[in-house]
C-alpha cells in the first residue's frame, strides 16, 4: 500500500465537512457543499440542459429546463435550484427527467417565431442546440403563434424582439447583479408577459451588452452588429480589452479579414463574464482611416525610407537633445524595446503618456483609461517622466528630436519647439499630422503582446486582423529603427521573446514568463467552445 | 546510284548500333485519358520498360473531406469517377450510415440499386466505347454515346444533373423517382441492348480487333489476386470476386444475376467481362423494378440525420431548427471508425470513415480501385509494341478523379 492510497482511506474515514458526496446517473461525484445540481453533474461532464441559469448570476428558476430525477422526490427537480446533498441519487437521464426535458423545449418553441434565417444568434442559440440535444422531435400542432413586437428600441445599443424572448430573465438579473441598475423587468401576464423597461426609461446602463451576450436566445441582439455577419462564420480571437487599465479578458469575432465585435472571455480573476459597453467599440477605432505607409514631411515613402530618415535625426541628435514620448496603452513589447534604445542613447529622457482619466466605476471601468500604465511604470520604473516634467523640459528648449510612440502622446502645439518629431502612428492625426517623420504603427488589435492592468496581472492578446499597408507592431518598428541608426537592441523575433527578454530584465515576478501562454490561432467560432 | 536492294543487302551485313528511346505518353495525348503519363522506353517498336506517372488529377479529396460536414462530402464523391457517379455516393453514404447504424429505407436501397446500375452501364459503355474508338473503330464510339445518352437521361430526370448527381444522401436518397420514370428506364433498354449487340457482332469476333486484343496485356489470376485486382479487370484475370456477390449489400441478395468471369486476362477479356456486365445490370434493375415498393426515400425518424421536408422547414420553427442544425453544424456521427464496400464500375469501391463524433470527418479514405490497377499498368506493357499502349490502358479504365483523388 502507498503512502497515498494510505492517505485515501484516511479521507474516506473521515469525511470532509465541507464536501457532499452524491451519485448524477449511478456515478459517484464529490462536490462542495452548496453546488447546486446542475454543476456537480457538469463536474463530471454531464449535462443537465438550463436556458435560466448562469454561474453568474443568482438562481430564479424559471425556465424548468433542468428538471432532473432525485431518488425519494415525488416530484421532478429544478438541477439549479436544488443544492447537493450527501446519498443523493440523481437521474438527469431517465424516461421520467427525459420526458420533461423534451415536453418542456416543446412548450418553449410553441410561440417561438421561425426567425433563424434572420435571427443574429444562429450559430450560438441555446435553443436551437438544446431542442436538438434533448427533443429533435417534429411539430405536433400547427396553431398560430401569439404575435408580438418584433423591434423594440429597448436601449441605444440594444434592440429587443419580444417574439423570440423565452423569458429566463437573465437579462434582468444581469442588469441588477452586474450593472447594478434595476433597468429591466417583466410586464404583462401569461402569454403576454415580456421584458421590458418602466415607462420612460431605457436599456442604458454601461453593461448593457451584457444583457444580449447572457440572452440564449435572439430576443436581445447588438445594434452595432446587428445582421452584420452569421455567428457561424465569425472566427474567434483571444484578446484583452485596450480600454481601461481593467484590462477585461476578450474575443476578438472576425470574419472577412475585418473585427466584427468584441464579446467577453470569461476570466474569473478579472472580468468573470462581464465587460462594459465602450469596451466593444474600441475596435472600430482601428478599422478605418489608418496610417499605411510612412511618411517624411508630407511624402509618402517606403517604410525603409522612412526608417532611414528617422535614424538619420536620431542619429543627429545628443542622446541628451532627444526625449521619448511614450503612450501607456502601448502593449509591454512595445515599452521594453523603447527601454533597450534608451539605454543606447545616453541622457534621453522618457515620459509616460496616454489617454486622460474619466470617471470610472466600481463594477469593471477604471478611471485609468490607458490598458498598460502598470506596463509602463514596471518597465520603466522611478526613472519615467510624468506629464508635468514633459511640460517642463519641452519649455526648457533643449529638446531637438522627439520620438512619440502613439499618435495621442501629447498636444501637438506643445511639440511646436522641437526640431524634428519622429512618430510611430496608428493614424495620421494628433502628432502623426504635424512630424517630420511618421511611421506606421500595427494596432493591438494586429499584434501580439501583453498588457499589464491595474492589479498586475499579465494579459495576452493575439493578433486578430491584419495590420493595414505597411504598418508593423511597435516593438518591430522600436527594433529596427535601431538597426537603421547602427544600434542593434538584441531582442529577438518574436513577442514572446521580447517578453521572455523583459521578463528576465525585469525580474520574472513581475513579468512571469508562463503568464504569456499558449499561442492560440484563430478558430472558427462553430468549433470554439461548443456554442450554440 | 544503288538499287533499294543493294542498299538492304548491305544493311543486313552490318551490325547497325540500336539504342532505346523514350517517349512520353500523356499527360496530353489524345489517348490518355485521365490526364496519366506513361514514361515508356522502347527499343525499336518494343516496350522495354514503363513507368506510369499518376497523380496529375490530384484534388486533394480525402483532405477535402475534412474541411466540410458529412453531407457536404457527397458532392466531392461524385467526382471521383465521374463515370458512375452514384455508386460513389453510394458507397460513401454506406460508410456514413454504418457508423450511424442506422438502416435505409427498403425504397431507398432499391432506387441505389437502380441508379447505381445504370451508372455501371454508363460506366461500362463509356470504357468500350473508348477502347474501340482508341482503335480507330469510331462509329462504335458513337453507338456506345448514344446508349449511354439514354443512361444519362434517366439519370437527369431523377437526379436533376447529367454528371456530378449527388444524389444520396445519409439515411436515403435525395427525392423520390418522378412519376413513370421506372417505365421509362425499362423502355430505354432497348436501345441499350440494341446497341450492345450492335457492338458485339462488330467487334466480339472481327479479326482486326481481336489481333490488337487477345493476348494483348495479359494478367494472370495469381498476378492480379497478389495485385488486389478486383471489378472487370480481375474478372477478366479469372479472380470470380464481386461486392455485390460476395459481400451483398443493399438488396442485391434478392436479385438473380450472373457474374461474367474470364480466364485469358487479356484485353479483349476486359471488354467482353463489360459486355456482358451491362447485360447483367440490365438484368438486376429489371428486378428491382419489378420488386420495389412504394414507401419513404430516407430513414424515417432519424431527425437528428435526414433533413426535414421543405414543408415542415418553413413552417415550423422545430423544423427550421433541425435544418439549421444539420446544415451548418452537420449530422453527428458518433465517435469510431469504419469500412465499407461496394462493386464500384471498376471494383472494389471503399471508404474508410473515422469520426470524433462532431459533424465534420476526421478521415474519408477511399480505396480507389482503379488505382490498383493502374499499378500494374507499367508491367503490363513491357514486352509489348507501342500501339497496344492504347488498347492496354484503355481497357483498365483508369479514371483520373478516382485514380488521383
Amino acid at each position: 500500500m502507498s503512502p497515498e492510497d494510505k492517505k485515501e482511506g484516511a479521507d474516506e474515514a473521515q469525511p470532509d465537512p465541507n464536501k457532499v458526496t452524491l451519485t448524477v446517473n449511478d456515478q459517484e461525484v464529490v462536490v462542495d457543499k452548496g453546488t447546486n445540481l446542475i454543476e456537480a453533474a457538469k463536474s463530471i461532464g454531464v449535462e443537465i440542459p438550463h436556458f435560466c441559469y448562469h454561474r453568474g448570476l443568482s438562481i430564479v428558476a424559471v425556465c424548468r429546463q433542468c428538471l432532473v430525477e432525485v431518488k425519494g422526490m415525488p416530484k421532478l427537480v429544478p438541477g439549479c435550484q436544488t443544492i447537493a446533498g450527501d446519498g443523493m441519487e440523481v437521474f438527469t437521464a431517465s424516461d421520467k427527467a427525459l420526458d420533461a426535458q423534451r415536453q418542456q423545449l416543446e412548450f418553449t418553441l410553441l410561440n417561438h417565431p421561425i426567425d433563424c434565417p434572420i435571427c443574429d444568434q444562429v450559430g450560438e442559440c441555446d435553443l436551437q442546440r438544446l431542442y436538438f440535444d434533448y427533443d429533435c422531435q417534429p411539430a405536433r400542432h400547427d396553431l398560430a403563434r401569439e404575435p408580438q413586437k418584433k423591434r423594440v428600441a429597448i436601449g441605444p445599443r440594444v434592440v429587443m424582439d419580444e417574439e423570440r424572448c423565452i423569458l429566463c430573465w437573465r437579462c434582468i438579473r444581469v442588469c441588477d447583479e452586474v450593472a447594478g441598475v434595476h433597468d429591466l423587468d417583466l410586464k404583462e401576464r401569461g402569454h403576454s408577459t415580456v421584458i421590458a423597461t418602466a415607462p420612460g426609461r431605457s436599456l442604458d446602463n454601461d453593461y448593457s451588452l451584457c444583457t444580449v451576450d447572457q440572452c440564449p436566445v435572439g430576443a436581445l441582439t447588438e445594434k452595432a452588429y446587428r445582421f452584420d455577419t452569421r455567428v457561424y462564420r465569425l472566427s474567434t480571437v483571444d484578446s484583452i480589452c485596450p480600454g481601461c487599465a481593467t484590462g477585461c479578458h476578450i474575443e476578438l469575432h472576425t470574419y472577412g479579414g475585418k473585427i466584427r465585435r468584441t464579446k467577453p472571455r470569461y476570466c474569473e480573476a478579472v472580468n468573470k463574464w462581464w465587460m462594459c459597453d465602450d469596451g466593444r467599440e474600441i475596435f472600430s477605432e482601428y478599422a478605418g482611416d489608418r496610417a499605411d505607409t510612412a511618411r517624411v514631411g508630407s511624402k509618402e515613402v517606403s517604410l525603409e525610407e522612412g526608417l532611414d530618415a528617422a535614424a538619420k535625426e536620431l542619429t543627429s541628435a545628443k542622446g541628451d537633445e532627444l526625449i521619448v514620448l511614450l503612450s501607456a496603452r502601448l502593449s509591454t513589447e512595445t515599452m521594453y524595446a523603447v527601454k533597450r534604445l534608451a539605454s543606447q542613447l545616453e541622457g534621453t529622457q522618457i515620459f509616460g503618456t496616454g489617454r486622460p482619466n474619466w470617471e470610472g466605476d466600481n463594477v469593471l471601468k477604471s478611471a485609468d483609461r490607458n490598458a498598460n500604465s502598470a506596463g509602463l511604470a514596471l518597465v520603466f520604473g522611478e526613472k519615467l517622466g510624468t506629464p508635468e516634467d514633459l511640460e517642463q523640459r519641452l519649455s526648457s528648449g533643449t529638446v531637438k528630436v522627439a520620438l512619440c510612440l502613439d499618435e495621442k502622446t501629447t498636444n501637438p502645439e506643445a511639440l511646436t519647439d522641437v526640431k524634428t518629431v519622429i512618430s510611430l502612428v496608428h493614424r495620421y492625426a494628433g502628432v502623426g499630422k504635424s512630424s517630420q517623420v511618421v511611421l506606421p504603427m500595427a494596432a493591438w488589435c494586429e499584434t501580439d503582446g501583453t498588457f499589464v492592468n491595474k492589479a498586475g496581472q499579465v494579459g495576452r492578446f493575439h493578433p486578430a486582423v491584419q495590420a493595414p499597408g505597411d504598418a508593423l507592431p511597435g516593438w518591430v518598428l522600436v527594433d529596427r529603427l535601431a538597426d537603421a541608426a547602427g544600434k542593434s537592441l538584441e531582442l529577438g523575433g518574436t513577442a514572446r521573446e521580447v517578453y521572455a527578454a523583459a521578463s528576465e530584465d525585469l525580474g520574472g515576478q513581475a513579468l512571469p514568463t508562463d503568464r504569456f501562454g499558449p499561442t492560440r490561432p484563430a478558430v472558427l467560432l462553430r468549433f470554439a467552445n461548443g456554442r450554440g | 546510284m544503288t538499287s533499294i536492294s543493294e542498299q538492304l543487302a548491305v544493311q543486313e551485313r552490318v551490325a547497325l548500333p540500336t539504342e532505346t528511346m523514350t517517349i512520353m505518353m500523356g499527360p496530353v495525348h489524345p489517348a490518355m485519358h485521365g490526364t496519366v503519363r506513361v514514361v515508356v522506353t522502347v527499343d525499336g517498336e518494343r516496350i522495354v520498360h514503363a513507368d506510369v506517372q499518376v497523380g496529375y488529377l490530384h484534388r486533394g479529396f480525402e483532405k477535402e473531406c475534412e474541411s466540410v460536414t458529412w453531407g457536404q462530402v457527397f458532392p466531392y464523391t461524385d467526382r471521383l469517377n465521374y463515370v458512375s457517379p452514384i455508386l460513389n455516393n453510394v458507397g460513401y453514404a454506406m460508410a456514413v450510415e454504418k457508423l450511424l447504424g442506422i438502416e435505409v429505407p427498403e425504397r431507398a436501397e432499391y432506387i441505389r440499386v437502380i441508379s447505381g446500375e445504370l451508372s455501371r452501364i454508363g460506366d461500362h459503355l463509356t470504357c468500350i466505347a473508348a477502347i474501340a474508338m482508341e482503335m480507330g473503330a469510331f462509329s462504335i464510339f458513337l453507338y456506345c454515346v448514344r446508349a449511354r445518352d439514354v443512361v444519362y437521361d434517366r439519370l437527369e430526370e431523377l437526379t436533376g444533373a447529367r454528371v456530378t448527381h449527388a444524389y444520396c444522401r445519409v439515411g436515403g436518397v435525395k427525392d423520390d423517382t418522378p412519376d413513370g420514370w421506372l417505365e421509362k428506364v425499362r423502355e430505354g433498354f432497348g436501345e441499350i441492348h440494341g446497341v450492345i449487340d450492335d457492338i458485339d457482332g462488330l467487334l466480339t469476333k472481327n479479326r482486326i480487333f481481336l489481333d490488337r486484343t487477345q493476348g494483348v496485356g495479359v494478367v494472370t489470376k495469381a498476378d492480379a489476386i497478389s495485385s488486389g485486382f478486383t471489378g472487370p479487370v480481375g474478372r477478366a484475370s479469372g479472380v470470380d470476386y464481386d461486392v455485390r456477390k460476395d459481400h451483398p449489400y443493399g438488396v442485391y441478395d434478392r436479385i438473380d444475376f450472373d457474374v461474367p468471369v474470364m480466364d485469358a486476362g487479356d484485353t479483349f477479356c476486359r471488354y467482353y467481362v463489360r459486355m456482358e456486365e451491362v447485360r447483367q445490370s440490365m438484368r438486376i434493375i429489371d428486378q428491382a423494378i419489378d420488386q420495389i415498393a412504394p414507401g419513404p426515400v430516407k430513414t424515417v425518424n432519424a431527425h437528428r440525420v435526414v433533413l426535414p421536408e421543405k414543408n415542415e422547414t418553413y413552417n415550423t420553427i422545430e423544423g427550421m431548427i433541425r435544418h439549421f442544425k444539420l446544415t451548418v453544424d452537420g449530422i453527428c456521427v458518433p465517435e469510431g471508425e469504419g469500412y465499407t464496400c461496394i462493386e464500384g464500375g471498376n471494383g472494389e469501391l471503399g471508404f474508410y470513415c473515422v469520426s470524433d463524433g462532431s459533424g465534420v470527418p476526421v478521415k474519408v479514405r477511399c480505396r480507389p480501385p482503379c488505382f490498383i490497377v493502374t499499378g500494374q499498368l507499367g508491367n503490363m506493357l513491357v514486352g509489348h509494341t507501342l500501339a497496344d499502349v492504347v488498347p492496354i490502358f484503355g481497357s483498365l479504365n483508369m479514371i483520373g478523379g478516382e485514380c488521383d483523388r
